[in-house]
């Protein structure tokens, strides 16, 4: 009982922000939902009920495992059931993982009523604009090398794949702050 | 106060997650799953390249140690090697009468550019007079991607003297029995002074500018002005902290009992200090520092202020107050600072009437003082108390000893007149 009364505490003393962050999770979920309908997937009701459950488990308590357990689930859950492979809605699906993520990570900053700074959130969206780049290029050189066929494509997309991420690591530590 | 830095959860699920879609998507083949694991991965191996080498330490304390009720300072907590330190985090312990700036006593800070020290500043403002802790909490930092954390570590806290601020009082009427040297207020005793005297007629060694033309050319005789020594005065202050009732307020709230003699307190010795007289004070029911000796000038307010700040209400009771040595000498006015709701209170000031000074009491009991119960029998017992407070007033007045409400500007002024005239009155002598 205590630990609930604990828990509705910290709640009420949520910042917007925080509350925003937080809701980033089950909001992710459900649009990662609907575009694994629109790639031609089917959910099942079991998973709908575990993504929910998990999701509002993130929200409530963002600095936990529950997150590697939603992120793991929708993405196994992407591959067992989405047919199309390299659609516009793949792209769509990392980024909306890579939010939820991030949104998570922010959320998890600090105790309720932890206000980030405009200077924080600032760096943090450049991040994320890394981020979706190296998204996009991975998805740009999925669909070329898949266009062309080549023998071992995979295998070249991991290579690609550890250049894309030293030039990231690079980048992060030269760029990490403005001049 | 030095640990290591501890992986956060945002980095365990971004490992987790992105090498498992890269292991699926390698062994099944899968390019599509490499797409939603390159996000994560970067992220993995991007906090892991800005890994924090240095641990920081935390060094907190205040701005300053004493304040004036509603005046603030700043909790400032420095983590030093900061070199690995993203943002850092402050949760301050709230309290009913500290205001922290966010209202929540969590605050924030990224790094900037600067790396060898990070400040975390949180404001806060002590709302009440008092002595208390501030700034018990936690702290913690966060390097970049969100990675690894710091902490979070225990501040233990300073203590923050709030000092009352003295309501407004202002007296015109003189001391009664100036006993000093010099100071301000007309004495009895006929001197070098501006109060005029009286006309007598000139006397060797009288100063010729005292000289009082008109009347010398009228009566053909030198007559001079005489004028009335002018002397400071000893006040003794003595506040009942016994006991505190009605509100328990902040600044702009009610105030309690204990409030209004505190602050009462505070402005009558600013009052008399400020006009050179000296004054002394008296906590009755207090035990630490319940006593300051007479003295004169601002250092002295100061430490009046402190000591009253340290009252804590009721601490003390079992102190017998006739046995109390007050230290003060003949002359001295004693304002006693009191609800009069309890025994001690009466007996002390009886004691203190009987060794034939000049007693005053102010009551302090707020005229809005009520109980928040809506029990009958506790309501019934309250109003058998101020019946029982009407009989102790009784006693109080009937041994002489007048009793004012405090009002703030002119509250002693009748009384002090009076017992300034009071030794010139027509005496009943026993024969």
């Amino acid at each position: 009982m205590n630990l609930l009364n604990d828990f509705l505490d910290e709640t009420s003393r949520l910042s917007r922000q925080q509350l925003a962050l937080r809701a980033t999770a089950p909001a992710g979920t459900a649009l990662m939902v609907g575009l694994e309908v629109a790639a031609g997937g089917s959910p099942g009701v079991l998973f709908l009920m575990l993504a929910a459950l998990l999701s509002l488990l993130v929200a409530a308590l963002p600095d936990s495992g529950a997150g590697t357990f939603l992120l793991i689930l929708l993405g196994a859950h992407w591959l067992v059931t989405v047919p199309e492979r390299l659609g516009g809605s793949l792209l769509l699906a990392a980024l909306v993982l890579t939010a939820i993520h991030l949104a998570t990570a922010l959320a998890a900053y600090g105790p309720p009523g932890l206000v980030l700074d405009r200077e924080l959130l600032l760096l943090w969206a450049r991040r994320y604009g890394l981020l979706a780049a190296a998204a996009a290029v991975t998805w740009l050189a999925a669909r070329v090398i898949g266009a062309a066929e080549v023998t071992g494509g995979d295998w070249l997309l991991v290579a690609a794949f550890v250049v894309l991420a030293g030039w990231a690591a690079y980048l992060n530590r030269r760029l990490a702050w403005p001049g | 106060m030095t640990t290591r830095w501890q992986p956060t959860h945002a980095l365990l699920r971004a490992a987790l997650a992105s090498v498992t879609f890269a292991g699926a998507a390698v062994a099944l083949g899968r390019s599509d799953l490499l797409v939603i694991a390159v996000p994560l991965l970067v992220w993995t191996v991007a906090a892991v390249v800005r890994r924090p080498a240095a641990v920081p330490q935390a060094r907190d304390g205040l701005l300053h140690d004493s304040v004036r009720e509603g005046e603030g300072t700043v909790l400032r907590t420095v983590l030093h090697d900061s070199g690995g330190v993203e943002h850092a985090v402050v949760r301050v312990a709230r309290h009913r009468w500290l205001l922290w700036r966010p209202s929540t006593g969590v605050a924030g800070v990224t790094a900037g550019h600067s790396r060898d020290e990070l400040r975390v500043d949180v404001p806060v403002s002590s709302r009440r007079w008092g002595s208390r802790r501030v700034g018990e909490g936690l702290v913690a930092a966060t390097s970049p991607w969100a990675a690894y954390r710091w902490g979070p570590h225990a501040l233990h806290g300073h203590t923050l003297t709030t000092l009352p601020v003295p309501g407004r009082f202002d007296t015109k009427a003189p001391g009664p029995h100036p006993i000093g040297l010099v100071g301000t207020h007309p004495s009895r005793r006929v001197g070098g002074g501006t109060e005029l005297a009286g006309i007598r007629p000139f006397q060797p060694g009288d100063r010729l500018r005292r000289l009082h033309w008109p009347v010398s050319l009228r009566t053909g005789t030198l007559y001079v002005t005489s004028t009335l020594a002018e002397e400071d005065s000893s006040i003794l202050l003595v506040v009942d902290a016994g006991v505190s009732v009605g509100g328990c307020g902040g600044l702009d709230e009610p105030a309690g009992s204990l409030d209004i003699a505190v602050r009462a307190a505070g402005a009558v010795a600013e009052h008399y200090l400020h006009r050179g007289d000296r004054v002394a004070l008296r906590v009755l029911g207090s035990t630490e520092r319940n006593a300051v000796h007479t003295s004169t000038g601002r250092r002295h307010l100061l430490r009046i202020l402190d000591t009253l700040a340290r009252i804590v209400p009721g601490e003390k009771r079992s102190a017998d107050p006739s046995r109390i040595h007050f230290g003060v000498s003949g002359g001295t006015v004693v304002i006693m600072l009191s609800p009069m709701l309890s025994d001690q209170a009466v007996t002390a000031t009886l004691t203190l009437a009987r060794q034939g000074l000049s007693v005053i009491v102010v009551d302090t009991l707020p005229d809005d003082a009520y109980l928040a119960e809506k029990d009958r029998r506790v309501l019934l017992a309250w109003r058998m108390r101020l019946l029982e407070r009407e009989a102790l007033l009784s006693r109080v007045q009937l041994s002489g000893t007048p009793v004012v409400v405090w009002r703030g500007p002119g509250t002693l002024d009748e009384v002090l007149r009076r017992l300034g005239r009071r030794p010139s009155l027509p005496r009943m002598a026993g024969r």
